[in-house]
């Protein structure tokens, strides 16, 4: 059964279009829950949870913001349980993008929506609405046990086993792997992996070289694939059918790779030592670059000594910027990366030589500047400085940061940023519709960044905020009725602007999407179909909407399966 | 918005110019005006100068610089067999750390960063640090130096396994499962958390209900199902609004306690999963004006008898917390933040109540920490001269000056390998909250002597030196006069050596510590006066003999018999003494404060030591055999 649209909350959309207006002011100070009690526009939401086929009493539901992870705000908004019928209900629900999630582990949500966690659907909520037929299939989730020893037969415990899917030829219903829980071997080298969608899976234990994850201690054992391989494309497949139990699937690890340190000192300008100071380091990638989680050394001692310890070979780059966790940099400074290189010894002396970066300052404003409630918010930002790659050595691909903060009158100063083309942007979390518009030197806009040389000081650098705090509600219509299979997302293009960078937003199941933070001015709402397997978008509708400032549109969107690109 | 602070950071940060060897001695050389006080003498400064050139210092320099800065030892089971791949820590007052992997052999090289005081331990899956057994709580830890060999013993854990499933029988999956020891903790059972100590190793059901607790100390435990938490990373489970149920199917009141003896498996520890709501417990951290607002700000909520529980970290600006899955019972609530800088340092706690409705609305305000800071010194001065200067009556014992400083050429260790501990010298009350924050402090001078201890909770403390080789005693700890400008609230003290009082924010600088070379040491073996009489465990005290030193609380020391009757009091000022023998506490019941050497102490302990064997101890005097002959 698909959701529907209550009749009352079609007519709710356009009778609270002015407390939308009302509600999208006092997000500059309230959260959004006071607004909805305010203008007593909560809505519900009811389903029925089924376990294949019956109806499944007991099962518990919870309601979180946003339609991606957001760790900051994991906190359900509402939560539910079913009768003995299976029916569940949620009310008091304020207006907003939500996933909808069934909290059963051991279970596969037939169709969860495959950008939402595992057993989530989107569910978007308008003032007033009355969401009936949110409905949950699930079925039995299928597992992959067994055992992980190392050469010599002994357990590997608290090793994180991990499951990846298989490539394979043909459509395929995305399906993730579950999220919600790590699997490590216990004890005894055991482990269980439950929760799994039928399909083909490859098993692993051990991390990829160039994620540093275990930068202190213990051994370190290379990825090996189920089949005992430390080569993806030589791993055995797993086929899991639905529910299935797949046992057996024992890996043996080789010894662990003899590991290695590289030792050094972080010195300023005239080799005297910098204690106290935090490092990065990370695989150096083939096209430049470093690999995607690195490490951090330090703080350095009074010597300033630095140790990075349990390295694989492999080609590294060590470096300091002031955006690192923990930097405690001295004042204005920055390194260019240290390139090293881990063959089958320690490395010893590295130096890391702490340069003074350029300083840019200048002021931070709204082009109108009418509105006292946002200029009263300058001093929350922070401007984030990056310039890519560092000169020095642009074959490492290396980009750094810094990062200032913006003072209450606007006027802002970041130190330490290396020379190069510098792009600014606005440090998170932000405050909501916060947007940087465009930068300016003497005038003129920068739109690929300023261009900054050693030594340089750059003052009177303007950048131009946008407060861009309205919002498109839309419906997508299916004529006849029927919509296809797969999942439909929206993405809004502002016309006449250079780059979008716009996210796409979810249809949710009764065909609603909200787009949220967006400037005044013509947009145009893109509408793509991601089919049944979920490889490649395709576009299936358009339209262009003139926004209002700060204000709330509602729309509809028609599904035209032979739209013009 | 405030930026982020980071708790570990070390504030220091110093660049001195330093080719290897001459810049040490170059440091050596400015560290020394400070080390040995201001007020120099003539004579001092010729000591000054005699250190510069002598051995000790040099073998000092030599020691940094050829980067001998390592620890090794040996990681063993019980039967002595070699345990490899675990990992060892190593830990210094000061935060600095070192790990390291131990190879086939349990071998292993930890290298420090900086030269200190390091507690060492292990871990393997399955296994327990056999240091991190519960041991009477006046045994203080190991602590090991740079060149040391240190011996880490590890015993097979135990196992807890068994099922959770629901009222219908159906499993119960991704609930969390915890284990809680009981423990006596100020003279008191408390529930403690237990199992593996790694993050990644918590324990959860899996989609049978099955569950499996491993690398157990031998004990009693009491283990919980489902609760808040549940979830990985804070994310929502099926289960946060529960309250926890019990093994076998009960409350926190009603726990049936598990019984596991050492490397035992105990299977089908079932719990049937009662799944009632839990109530929840929200309010606001309120700043109550402290630096930093609510930044950083960790909220816990214990139940009382626990020292365990769930914690929120609130980031940014963000001041509001909530608990959920919370059952009847009564919590404290602490909230509380560590920080470098000491006026950022702030705690609360509250007592709080559930009974069958949720708690809303609270609202603890911060209170600033106090914190605690001075020097030790290294004197090498002729005693005469320091005693002088620290208007200490000169005694017939110092007039052995010479013989004191010259019986060891080289006094061994480092100034950075000292350890000053402030300990907690009465117990809390059970009535009230904890008090967020340390409840004592430990802290390793840097190069210049300085030490800080931060974010301590208030209450009354004695200090604790242990000096950095056995060749050191603690010959006066004194306060600075006046306390500086910068000292928001003064402190309420007493003289530091008997203990003192930290009050709320308290900022106590200016204490100093010396310490003298030629320090004695007394080891030996009580016996039963009677031949074939039990032996009861027996707390030693040393009472100064000598009538002027009656009053120096530094003078007096007690310690606790081994099983095999076994003492040892390090650390000594030469001098004669009496050696009283008391019956130690109640095992069942120990005392974690142990007593303070104060006026009254001191003149209750002089009388009952009067016919007691007295024992003289001359300067470097290493006496290893004494027997103490003990009558009830």
């Amino acid at each position: 059964m698909r959701p529907h649209i209550n009749r009352r909350s079609t007519r709710a959309l356009a009778a609270h279009a002015a407390a939308a207006l009302v509600c999208a002011a006092c997000w500059l100070a309230l959260p959004a829950a006071v607004c909805a009690q305010e203008t007593h526009d909560a809505g519900t939401i009811t389903g029925r949870v089924t376990l294949a086929g019956h109806e499944l009493a007991g099962a518990r539901l919870a309601l979180v913001p946003g339609e991606r992870l957001d760790p900051r705000a994991v906190r359900p908004v509402a939560r539910a349980t079913t009768d003995e019928q299976g029916r569940y209900r949620m009310r008091d629900v304020p207006p907003g993008r939500y996933q909808l999630l069934a909290l059963a582990p051991g279970f596969v949500v037939a169709d969860a929506e495959p950008e939402a966690w595992q057993t989530g659907r989107v569910v978007n909520v308008l003032p007033g609405d009355q969401l009936d037929g949110v409905d949950f299939a699930l079925t039995r989730g299928g597992v992959i046990t067994g055992r992980v020893t190392d050469a010599d037969e002994r357990p590997i415990a608290e090793v994180p086993v991990r499951v990846l899917r298989a490539p394979q030829p043909g459509p395929e219903r995305p399906q993730l792997a579950p999220v919600t829980t790590t699997f490590t071997t216990d004890d005894r080298g055991v482990y269980r992996i439950y929760g799994l969608a039928a399909g083909r899976y490859l098993v692993h234990v051990g991390d990829p070289p160039e994620w540093i994850t275990r930068p202190d201690s213990g051994p370190s054992y290379p990825r090996t694939f189920y089949g005992d391989t430390t080569v993806q494309a030589q791993a055995r497949v797993v086929e899991v059918a639905a529910g299935a139990e797949v046992t057996g699937v024992d890996i043996t690890v080789g010894r662990p790779a003899r590991t290695f340190e590289a030792t050094g000192r972080v010195v300023d300008e005239r080799g005297r030592p910098v204690a106290g100071v935090t490092c990065r380091y990370g695989l150096l990638l083939a096209g430049g670059g470093v690999g995607p989680i690195s490490g951090l050394g330090g703080p350095t001692n009074e010597r300033g000594e630095f140790r990075l310890p349990n390295l694989s070979p492999g080609r590294y780059v060590a470096y300091a910027d002031s955006a690192a966790p923990a930097a405690s940099l001295p004042g204005g400074t920055y390194s260019a990366g240290t390139p090293f290189q881990i063959v089958d010894q320690d490395v010893t002396a590295l130096v890391i030589k702490l340069v003074p970066g350029v300083t840019i300052s200048g002021t931070a404003g709204f082009e109108d500047t009418s509105n006292p409630a946002l200029l009263a918010r300058l001093g929350e930002l922070t401007l984030r400085a990056f310039t890519a790659p560092v000169p020095g050595a642009p074959e490492l691909g290396l980009s750094l940061a810094a990062q200032g903060r913006v003072n209450a009158d606007g006027s802002f100063l970041v130190t330490g940023v290396p020379p190069g083309r510098v792009r600014l942007s606005l440090g998170y979390p932000w405050p909501k519709g916060f947007t940087l518009a465009r930068v300016e030197r003497d005038g003129a806009e920068q739109p690929a960044g300023l261009e900054v040389a050693a030594g340089e000081q750059v003052k009177g650098v303007r950048v131009v905020l946008a407060y861009h705090a309205s919002v498109i509600r839309g419906l997508v219509q299916f004529p006849g009725g029927a919509r296809p299979e797969g999942r439909f997302v929206v993405t809004p293009n502002r016309v006449g602007a250079q780059a979008t960078g716009a996210r796409p937003v979810v249809v949710d199941a009764a065909g609603r999407f909200i787009i949220e933070e967006l400037g005044a001015g013509e947009h145009e709402l893109l509408l793509y179909a991601a089919p049944p397997g979920g490889r490649g978008l395709r576009l299936v509708g358009r339209k262009l909407v003139t926004v209002p400032e700060a204000g709330t549109v509602d729309v509809t969107l028609t599904f035209e399966p032979e739209a013009r690109p | 918005m405030s930026a982020p602070r980071q708790l570990s950071t070390p504030p220091a940060r110093a660049a001195r110019a330093l080719a290897p060897l001459l810049a040490r001695a170059l440091r050596s050389l400015r560290a020394l005006p400070s080390a040995c006080a201001p007020g120099l003498t003539f004579a001092l400064r010729l000591t000054v100068a005699a250190c510069l050139a002598s051995a000790f210092c040099l073998a000092r320099a030599r020691a940094q610089a050829d980067g001998q800065e390592a620890l090794r030892g040996r990681v063993v089971t019980e039967d002595g067999q070699p345990v490899g791949n675990a990992q060892v820590f190593a830990f210094s007052p000061n935060r600095r750390r070192a790990t390291a992997t131990t190879d086939a052999d349990g071998q292993f090289t930890l290298r420090l960063a900086e030269r200190g005081a390091y507690t060492v331990s292990a871990y393997a899956p399955g296994y327990v640090d056999a240091a991190t057994l519960p041991r009477e709580p006046t045994t203080p830890p190991v602590y090991y130096h740079a060149g040391e060999t240190a011996s880490v013993r590890l015993i097979k854990g135990g196992v807890i396994t068994g099922r959770v499933t629901d009222a219908r029988g159906e499993p119960v999956v991704a609930a969390r499962v915890r284990v809680f020891a009981a423990r006596v903790i100020d003279g008191r059972r408390t529930f403690v958390a237990a199992g593996p100590p790694v993050p990644r190793a918590l324990s959860a059901t899996d989609d049978r209900g099955v569950y499996r607790l491993y690398g157990l100390p031998p004990g009693e435990y009491i283990l919980a199902a489902g609760g808040e938490s549940s979830g990985l990373l804070g994310l929502p489970s099926a289960y946060d609004e529960d309250a926890p149920t019990f093994y076998p199917s009960t409350t926190r009141d009603g726990a049936v306690t598990i019984a596991l003896q050492s490397g035992q498996e105990l299977t089908d520890v079932d719990v049937r999963y009662r799944g009632e709501p839990g109530h929840t417990v929200s309010g606001v951290v309120d700043t109550g004006g402290v630096p930093g607002g609510t930044s950083s700000c960790q909220v816990r909520l214990m139940p009382v008898g626990f020292n365990a529980g769930d914690a929120r970290l609130l980031f940014g600006d963000a001041q509001s917390f909530v608990f959920g899955g919370v059952a009847d019972g009564d919590y404290d609530l602490i909230a509380e933040r560590y920080d470098n800088d000491p006026a950022r340092a702030a705690a609360v706690a509250l007592r709080v109540r559930v009974r069958g409705a949720d708690v809303t609305g609270l609202r603890p305000a911060l209170v600033p920490l106090a914190a605690l800071s001075g020097r030790v010194v290294l004197e090498v001065a002729p005693p005469a001269a320091a005693s002088a200067r620290a208007a200490d009556a000169t005694s017939a014992t110092d007039a052995n000056a010479g013989e004191r400083a010259s019986c060891r050429a080289q006094p061994g260790g480092a100034l950075v390998e000292t350890l000053v501990f402030a300990r907690r010298a009465a117990p809390p009350n059970p009535d009230q909250p904890r008090t967020g924050g340390a409840s004592g402090g430990v802290a390793t001078p840097d190069e210049k002597g300085a030490f800080v201890m931060r974010a301590i909770a208030p209450g009354r403390f004695r200090l604790d030196v242990r000096p950095p080789s056995p060749d050191w005693y603690v010959r006066a700890v004194t306060l600075a006069a006046a306390p500086p400008a910068a000292a928001p609230r003064a402190a309420e003290t007493g003289l530091p050596a008997e203990g003192f009082t930290l009050a709320s924010g308290a900022q106590l600088a200016g204490l100093t510590v010396a310490l003298a070379p030629g320090a004695a040491e007394l080891r030996g073996r009580a016996v039963p006066a009677t031949e074939g009489a039990a032996l009861p465990a027996l707390r030693l005290f040393l009472v100064p003999d000598e009538r002027e030193r009656a009053d120096d609380a530094l003078r007096y020391a007690f310690v606790d018999t081994d099983a095999a009757g076994a003492y040892a009091f390090p650390n000594l000022a030469p001098g004669r003494y009496r050696l009283l023998a008391r019956p130690a506490p109640a095992r069942e019941r120990p005392d974690t404060t142990p007593p303070v050497f104060d006026a009254p102490t001191r003149t209750r302990l002089r009388r009952q030591a009067e016919s007691a064997p007295a024992v003289e101890l001359q300067p470097c005097q290493r006496l290893a055999d004494h027997t103490l002959r003990y009558a009830p």
